[in-house]
């Protein structure tokens, strides 16, 4: 089963992404940025990585685009190439972070609110991109 | 909630049962009544940043929720925190949203 990295710091809206992913794949659940980086690394060392992280942009300890540019970063020191690094899905409430999203190594994002059926057809074409090259 | 707007909301989200909405709906209000608390506190100790994290936060799992009267309170709130506006003003805010709640 598909491993999903959810992360938000809102209770809600980690149990709104939960339901929608929780017959199609393992959640687990990170409530800011830095607990984000924590789950991805311990998964990534434990062989066990994630096949997709959700990241909310806007968070307290430490933000999304924060997380998201440290996993990278991460990857990038483990030798792990662009086409094979974990896909991350932004989730953000504002247009204008989409460039930033993308700077900080974002695969794709989708605006607030998250639209289920399309959040999930985008989450398999991330998560089987590999397949289907 | 009217029993039509649950039903175009329910239609929105796809196949999410109602049941699982409601519960989504139930902590919602649970929650969003202690950062109510939680944003009022924080401008009075003139944590602006913290009470904008709080209404952000509020403001997307109204958005997710499809609540869309409350998510527009929400905004409004979140932008007089931005605003630095007085504890008053923004503790005035708080308690119409708190009654929206209630309403739920």
């Amino acid at each position: 089963m598909k491993r999903i990295l959810i992360v938000d710091d809102n209770f809600v809206n980690r149990s709104y992404l939960e339901e929608i992913f929780h017959d199609k794949a393992k959640c687990l659940i990170a409530v800011n940025g830095a607990e984000a980086f924590m789950a991805f690394s311990n998964a990534f060392e434990g062989k066990r990585p994630f096949d997709l992280i959700l990241i909310d942009m806007e968070m307290p300890v430490m933000n999304g685009l924060d997380a998201v540019a440290h996993i990278r970063e991460y990857e990038r020191l483990a030798g792990i190439d662009v086409a094979h690094r974990v896909p991350i899905i932004a989730i953000t409430a504002h247009e204008e972070q989409f460039t930033k999203c993308f700077e900080a190594g974002c695969d794709q994002y989708v605006l607030k609110p998250v639209n289920p059926p399309a959040l999930v057809r985008m989450s398999n074409e991330l998560m089987n991109r590999d397949l289907e090259e | 909630m009217d029993r039509d707007v649950k039903l175009r909301i329910l239609n929105e989200l796809g196949d999410l049962p109602v049941s699982v909405y409601d519960g989504l709906v139930e902590k919602f209000v649970l929650i969003s009544g202690e950062q109510l608390v939680g944003i009022v506190q924080n401008v009075g100790c003139g944590d602006y940043d913290g009470a904008a994290q709080k209404a952000h936060s509020m403001k997307g799992a109204a958005a997710n929720l499809r609540l869309h009267w409350i998510f527009e309170k929400v905004r409004e709130m979140e932008d007089d925190i931005k605003r630095h506006l007085p504890q008053a003003v923004i503790a005035e805010k708080a308690d119409a949203l708190s009654q929206l709640l209630k309403k739920i």
